[in-house]
């Protein structure tokens, strides 16, 4: 058996909510357009994140334990085999977007 | 992170650098703090990757400010190191050969014209395979385009160091028609058709008239490419794709020799990821998952893999693309030819106009091979070693022998491909490591000099390296006392006096010295 491999992770296809709030309708579009071909349905961040903390935390944008200071630090400085990203490939703009987004189904997040 | 300042640039003249620069581009796109120089470190590094530190980062938008930037950085003598996206992961990412060279991240030029009727596109340095892909598609042209393993990064950046794909169109250096380039004093040329004012054929036709430069400006840091014409696919009427899988280890030599003949009758059209079981195992498992023991994964292990997967020791997909009746012709030329050897009949997965395009053998973006340096788990990463050799089957046997035996003594997982080429196989070896055991990164570095010291003595040398090995790769290129890299340090001189455009890339204005030369 040879696997298919990366046929869904076109970007798009990023597991998220259908509908979020004015407030991260922003982030979504900035997940959907820079996170999700790695953190999409199939992605190999979605993998990854699988095997660390389990299936049910796998899927980034439907996380309820994110904190928007966490995401920061994450992207800013990559995690296990996640690289750093840039303030050029995500400006600090579209990252508060993004925290939001990631954020906003965690009830204790800090607004 | 701590700053490490250009050699011979003082604090205060980098400063003033920066001041100057920031005139260009904007404050925004100049980045200077502690987190944006650790972002462009590189993510697969051997260590903590700060032997390649860069000391800022600078992002235009056009080509004018490259050509200012160029002006600039050659009047307060600061080195430049640009990048398309930065994503050449496993060799180097966005980090540059010198600690304290400034990376130029083209990452906000990302301009695609398309021109449908002729199949090809003139796009910036920035646009990644993700960014053309969703062009096409939302443009609804019909036109496919050739990406590499990972897609994340840009696809002139790709074709510039001579990275492939696995279509007709994977020969993405060749698949370039027309550059357009900003020399080191900030002079802009264009190669090919594009050299005449008003030119219309300039994606049409690669050459121009007398010596074609275009090649100067792959692996080298002799010019900045702003703008490349790129050649896609015309939609086939057809494809088909079939993935055969060889149990042994020892297959490799009649399939070699099977699939060089058929790359050179042109039945092949594409570039042929030879692959060893490794590469559907380190994917969607862990080592861990299977071997917790000292030392490389036995072949008893192995076995238990490669059963678990169906995989075969070795693995291949062939791509056919064109109007229905050669596409037949040839899946029956593939029948004859393989079919006997392998003992049972090719599963081909076939693929016509209309059909959802999963069943084609199109390029799709996809990032899902960055899995492998998941494979021991904690901070991953890989350094390819990747020699040229003939497409011959006892070589190639030979040197996977030869190759296992070394990845087995240094206790690494052999990772290997002898990815076949139109004349010549690129022997791909992914040495994979955990960033974080110091033991097993200092294993890895000694495999990757053993592995340039054996291929150099077998008569091999490898087509492109991370920037920790740039120098000792291109000493191997020693016919006639290193001419080859005396003509490039010869042109550098030449065109960048001063040094200022990515210097050490490739070995050029670094490798020579202390050398022969």
């Amino acid at each position: 058996m040879k696997m298919v491999m990366g046929v869904l992770v076109i970007i798009g296809m990023a597991g998220t909510a259908a509908a979020v709030g004015a407030d991260t309708a922003d982030g979504q579009y900035v997940f959907e357009q820079k996170c999700a071909l790695c953190h999409g349905t199939v992605g190999t961040g979605t993998m990854m994140l699988a095997r660390r903390l389990g299936k049910d935390h796998a899927l980034l944008a439907q996380r309820t334990d994110l904190q928007p200071a966490y995401v920061e630090a994450v992207v800013r400085n990559g995690i296990g085999s996640m690289p750093a990203i840039t303030r050029v490939e995500l400006t600090d703009a579209q990252l508060a977007q993004l925290a939001r987004f990631l954020a906003r189904n965690n009830p204790d997040a800090a607004k | 992170m701590e700053l490490v300042l250009p050699q011979g640039i003082g604090a205060s003249a980098f400063d003033a650098a920066l001041r100057d620069f920031r005139t260009v581009v904007g404050d925004q796109w100049v980045l200077a703090t502690d987190s944006d120089r650790e972002t462009y470190l590189d993510a697969y590094a051997l260590g903590d990757g700060h032997n390649h530190a860069p000391s800022a980062a600078l992002a235009p938008a056009s080509v004018e400010e490259v050509q200012a930037l160029l002006r600039l950085a050659n009047r307060h003598k600061v080195p430049l190191w640009p990048v398309g996206r930065g994503k050449n992961l496993g060799y180097g990412s966005a980090a540059p050969a010198l600690p304290g060279t400034v990376v130029m991240d083209m990452s906000r030029m990302n301009a695609i014209a398309v021109e449908p009727q002729f199949a090809h596109a003139l796009i910036e340095p920035g646009v990644g395979f993700f960014d053309l892909y969703n062009h096409l598609k939302d443009n609804q042209h019909p036109l496919w385009m050739s990406v590499p393993g990972n897609a994340w990064g840009s696809v002139i950046g790709n074709a510039l160091e001579r990275g492939i794909g696995y279509t007709p169109f994977g020969d993405h250096t060749d698949m370039l028609c027309g550059l357009e380039v900003v020399l080191p004093d900030g002079e802009i040329v264009r190669t090919g058709m594009g050299a005449m004012e008003g030119n219309k054929a300039w994606q049409h036709y690669q050459h121009g008239f007398g010596p074609d430069w275009a090649q100067m400006f792959v692996q080298s840091n002799l010019g900045v490419v702003t703008k490349a014409g790129v050649w896609l696919q015309p939609e086939p009427e057809m494809s088909a794709k079939v993935t055969v899988n060889l149990p042994r280890f020892e297959d490799i030599s009649w399939a070699i020799d099977v699939l060089a003949e058929l790359r050179r009758r042109d039945v092949i059209q594409h570039n042929v990821v030879f692959g060893n079981y490794l590469h559907d195992a380190s994917v969607f498992s862990q080592r861990s998952d299977w071997y917790t023991g000292p030392g490389a994964i036995p072949d008893a292990v192995s076995q238990k893999i490669i059963d678990h997967y169906g995989s075969g020791w070795w693995s291949f997909t062939l791509r056919l693309f064109g109007y229905e009746g050669t596409v037949k012709s040839h899946m029956q030329v593939l029948r004859d030819m393989i079919e006997p050897r392998l003992g049972k009949p090719l599963e081909f997965t076939e693929w016509r106009q209309g059909d959802p395009i999963e069943k084609s053998a199109r390029g799709i973006p996809s990032v899902l091979a960055l899995q492998i340096v998941n494979w021991h788990g904690g901070r991953g990463g890989h350094v390819g070693f990747s020699p040229v050799m003939p497409p011959d089957g006892k070589l190639a046997l030979e040197q996977a022998r030869r190759m296992k035996a070394r990845f087995e003594q240094a206790g690494l997982d052999y990772y290997t491909s002898f990815t076949m080429g139109r004349r010549h196989i690129s022997n791909v070896n992914l040495l994979i490591y955990d960033r974080d055991d110091a033991p097993m990164v200092a294993r890895t570095k000694q495999l990757f000099s053993t592995l340039i010291e054996d291929s150099a003595k077998a008569g091999y040398a490898e087509y492109r390296t991370h920037p920790d090995f740039m120098d000792r790769i291109a000493r191997t290129y020693d016919f006639n006392n290193h001419a080859l890299g005396r003509l490039n340090q010869r042109l550098k001189t030449m065109l960048d006096p001063n040094g200022i455009l990515a210097p050490g890339k490739n070995g050029i204005g670094t490798a020579l010295k202390g050398a022969a030369a």
